[in-house]
């Protein structure tokens, strides 16, 4: 283990958005493919990895892939693929994603659904299985939820709310550490179709609040600009897709004050689109 | 012709503008109610404000005959716009419609909204018309209320300890009430609280607390006639305040204290209230009230040493007898109360002279302690006062000035502005000196009892553009002598900004910073000597409430505390819930959940958030820890007679710090409380 990839687990130890063993629950790379997660006008198939009620508003069969080196270092890559279907009166979603290195990895494997309740509000919920994997050790698994709710609360402004794990998650059969629980409350204000904002506060149980900021723009048909920051461990991220018919390709970094960048890229593919019934 | 031009103005008002500020939630009441549970005084057990408006909701009030007496009970309306309406219906006459106050000086449209539930226009009807109705027509009320925490707190373990509790968990309250319109009212109460015997050990005579009460208004000459359990309310509360006042808010109008001097007392509450006579008669524009009262009181009573006498080292206010030493204070002192409130009204001015008097049947003698240097001591008290109210145009002014038995003075003064349609300002002086006392004051202030204070509170409300508004204000003070816990004189300051925005009728959002800074010694000290420091307290709020549909209701909020102990390791506090009520029009049930997550680092940085309840109670719990807390509420009209209402809560933590043992005495990871509630009407 070089010198530098040491400094990265120690530091990212320490961060309120890494929780020690399971560096893929509030990572960079899905918070740049949620970014749009709180206006539907903005949502895109990865937007239910951070609300799930954002399923209730994707219409299309899609199916997305992303990756991206954490920090740099090929020690901390994350692997994400991501597929939507129009299921019934709502829309499921699938995630699967891996991330880490032959000394140290993490699986999840999550299954969405997301429906309107009314005119204005869809929610949604997603469950996951988390397997943590260290060869010597064996592997722990463990079982952790979320709901969200996503209300409109005029034609421009939405708000959401997600709760995740609210009773333990505990992995192995020591059953020590726990997935941990998550409060989240934010808004998504829109005031076109080229604009969206957003800013969640979130509460990882022992963890400072996190207010995390996030803007879309699309200058260009395209073209669409991504960014935002999360205050907690004062991250930045920007990017940039590039949309052909049904694909969009992006391209992103975050870059964090200690560690650096992180260099990652988004596919996207939309297969069909169904209108819902309730629409 | 008059008239006909202000139906063809309102028609027009109506037709061109458009409601803003309309969300109609009990928002303003609730932040009040939870910045008392936050500060020093405590939540009241009165709810005769909720029984009040339960009554006005379902027997609306007529705005053509309602007097300022009734006005203020709504506690919605600062006297400025009661006097401007006053006013505009005795130049105008009679309203045609309650949307006709838009007219009024003064009136918005979301005081309008907050009011339309609960009054009506109609014909005027006089008082001697109503007065054969009083026992024939009235509405008879008996409400069943029973609560339980189910986990068993050790003091239940362990009866026959020290602290030992030797009655039932459960909390139960019997209530019959008797009322007909404002004009008459009777009724009593019976109540055990948790942990409190029942026909049996120290309470054989059945419950440990029973009020009653009969309660007369408008009867010739007499304003209103008390027998029984009631409340008085003098001047600005420097001498004696018994109802549910608030302090601090972002309600910057409600600064004054408002009430009838004699209000009915019929509340589980065992303390605040006075057991007597009291009458208050109208003379022209003279109003003059006596009372009379003589009371029990709990009380912490002991021998001196030195001489052999009894002596009261301090009234018990809970109103808890569970265990051996809390029953052994029980009713151990005799107060016996007379008071005389004098009042002349103009109408644009009002003087009024207060005073009151105790006797005690044995001598108070506080713990000698520098900071009780002033305590009141012996065996009797008496306060005097003079306030007044005077309305210039679009000013109201308002105070009160006080002395007690041993000529300390405190003064209190301020003025409510509306100098612009779009602009409310208000002042609150205060100069309290550190050896005033009172009994039962409850005025503006920061301390909970009147004393030992100067300070200046400013408060600005504006509404810059359709929606938007924005509260604010500003209160330093100082305490010029040593309070409990604090060493030295001290100084604080608390600042507040709401800034509110309701995009629709159906929605309002708002987010509230609030910043305290207030003296007091220094945490974990441990050199010889205390010493004072600023313990500042941040606390940063967001909250969405909409109305989903006409059946849904949605509420959000998200709280930030932070609160530094100055060298010592500071403490962080969040707090997160989501209400979804639903009221299905037309059915004869209605229910809410919420779910909420809270973590604080210590007890420093709690949170308090008021939770929707059972009608007449509210709760308003501090959270501290960490953990997940649900509760389900459900009512249900079973007829035009019964009603039943019924609360599940629980709360789950997943880190304990110690705090919520210590306090509640309750050891594991859950807290359950079952509440139930039955009303049955009849006539």
């Amino acid at each position: 283990m070089n010198g530098r990839l040491l400094l990265a687990l120690c530091i990212s130890a320490s961060l309120p958005v890494g929780i020690q063993a399971q560096f893929l629950q509030e990572q960079p790379v899905p918070a740049y493919g949620g970014t749009g997660a709180l206006h539907p006008g903005h949502t895109d198939p990865f937007s239910f990895v951070l609300q799930p009620a954002a399923l209730a508003r994707v219409k299309s069969v899609a199916a997305g892939v992303s990756g991206g080196r954490g920090y740099g270092l090929k020690e901390f890559s994350q692997y994400s693929i991501v597929a939507t279907l129009p299921a019934g009166l709502g829309t499921a979603g699938l995630q699967t994603a891996f991330g880490g290195f032959t000394g140290y990895s993490e699986n999840v494997f999550s299954l969405g659904y997301g429906r309107m309740a009314g005119e204005k509000l869809s929610v949604g919920m997603n469950f996951c299985y988390q397997q943590l994997r260290i060869p010597g050790y064996g592997a722990a698994g463990a079982m952790g939820a979320e709901a969200g709710l996503l209300l409109q609360l005029t034609n421009e402004f939405y708000s959401g709310i997600r709760v995740k794990n609210p009773v333990a998650g505990r992995y192995g059969k020591d059953r020590q550490e726990r997935m941990p629980s998550l409060y989240a409350a934010g808004f998504g204000y829109a005031p076109s179709a080229f604009f969206y904002v957003s800013t969640e506060f979130r509460k990882t149980a022992g963890q400072p609040v996190n207010i995390a900021v996030n803007f879309q723009y699309r200058p260009l048909a395209i073209l669409l600009l991504r960014g935002g920051m999360e205050t907690a461990a004062s991250v930045y991220w920007a990017g940039a897709g590039f949309v052909l018919k049904k694909c969009r390709l992006d391209l992103f970094t975050t870059v964090h004050p200690q560690l650096g960048l992180t260099p990652g890229l988004q596919v996207l593919f939309h297969f069909k689109t169904k209108e819902h019934a309730t629409e | 012709m008059q008239r006909n031009n202000t139906y063809l103005l309102l028609l027009f008002l109506l037709m061109s503008v458009t409601p803003v500020w309309a969300q109609i939630t009990q928002e303003p009441a609730e932040q009040q109610l939870e910045n008392l549970a936050d500060s020093e005084t405590g939540v009241s057990e009165d709810d005769l404000s909720q029984q009040d408006m339960d009554l006005f909701r379902r027997h609306p009030v007529n705005l053509n005959t309602a007097d300022e007496a009734t006005l203020r009970q709504f506690r919605i309306l600062t006297d400025l716009q009661i006097h401007s309406f006053i006013q505009y219906r005795e130049l105008l006459g009679k309203l045609l419609h309650v949307l006709e106050l838009q007219s009024v000086p003064g009136w918005d449209m979301y005081t309008i909204r907050l009011l339309q539930p609960y009054v009506h226009t109609g014909p005027v009807l006089t008082a001697a018309a109503e007065t054969g109705k009083r026992f024939r027509e009235g509405e008879h009320q008996l409400l069943l209320r029973l609560s339980q925490a189910l986990e068993t707190a050790r003091e239940y373990r362990l009866p026959d300890s020290a602290n030992g509790f030797q009655g039932s968990p459960q909390q139960l309250m019997l209530r019959h009430t008797y009322r007909f319109k404002q004009s008459l009212q009777y009724g009593v109460i019976a109540e055990k609280d948790a942990g409190e015997s029942l026909f049996r050990g120290a309470q054989r005579q059945g419950f440990d607390f029973y009020s009653a009460h009969v309660f007369v208004r408008k009867l010739g000459r007499i304003q209103s006639l008390a027998l029984g359990d009631f409340t008085v309310n003098m001047g600005q509360g420097l001498i004696h305040w018994q109802s549910l006042a608030f302090k601090k808010s972002t309600a910057i109008t409600a600064v004054k204290r408002q009430s009838p001097v004699l209000r009915p007392y019929h509340s589980p509450g065992e303390y605040n209230f006075h057991r007597g006579l009291g009458v208050t008669v109208q003379n022209g524009r003279l109003e003059s009230t006596v009372f009379v009262s003589y009371r029990k009181l709990s009380a912490n009573r002991e021998t001196d040493p030195l001489n052999g006498t009894d002596r009261v080292t301090s009234i018990l206010s809970s109103g808890y007898h569970r265990n051996n030493s809390e029953q052994a204070d029980r009713h151990r002192l005799d107060q016996l109360t007379a008071g005389a409130v004098f009042q002349f009204r103009q109408r644009k001015w009002q003087l009024g002279v207060n005073g009151v008097y105790y006797v005690y049947s044995l001598p108070v003698v506080k713990k000698a302690e520098p900071y009780n240097r002033y305590a009141i001591n012996g065996k009797s008290w008496a306060n005097v006062s003079m306030d007044y109210s005077y309305t210039l145009r679009n000013f109201h002014f308002f105070g009160e000035a006080a002395a007690d038995r041993r000529g300390q003075p405190a003064f209190i003064n301020g003025v409510l502005m509306g100098v612009d349609p779009k602009v409310d300002l208000s002042l609150v002086h205060r100069h309290i000196s550190p050896g005033y006392q009172s009994l039962y004051g409850n005025a503006f202030t920061e301390n909970s009892l009147p004393g030992n204070e100067y300070g200046l509170y400013t408060g600005i409300s504006i509404r810059p553009a359709t929606g938007w508004k924005l509260d604010a204000y500003i209160d330093v003070y100082r305490f010029p002598w040593l309070r409990s816990g604090v060493d030295a004189p001290g100084r604080g300051a608390d600042r507040v900004i709401q800034v509110s925005y309701a995009p629709s009728r159906e929605t309002l959002i708002y987010t509230r910073f609030r910043s305290e800074s207030k003296q007091a010694n220094q945490p974990d000290n441990e050199s010889v000597t205390n010493y004072l420091v600023f313990l500042p307290r941040q606390s940063w709020r967001t909250q969405i409430n909409t109305r989903l549909s006409p059946a849904f209701f949605w509420r959000n909020r998200v709280e930030m505390v932070w609160y530094n102990r100055q060298g010592k390791e500071p403490e962080t506090g969040f707090l997160g819930f989501t209400d979804l009520l639903l009221r299905p029009p037309g059915k004869a049930w209605s229910g809410g959940i919420r779910l909420q997550y809270v973590e604080t680092e210590g007890y420093n940085s709690r949170i308090y958030a008021f939770e929707n309840d059972v009608l007449y109670s509210y709760s308003i719990p501090a959270f501290f820890d960490q953990g997940f807390r649900y509760y389900v509420n459900f009512q249900l009209e079973a007829g035009k007679r019964i009603s039943v209402w019924l609360k599940w809560s629980q709360t789950i933590f997943t880190v304990q710090n110690g705090n919520t043992e210590l306090e509640e005495g309750y050891t594991g990871p859950v807290r359950s409380a079952i509440k139930l509630q039955i009303r049955y009407i009849f006539q």
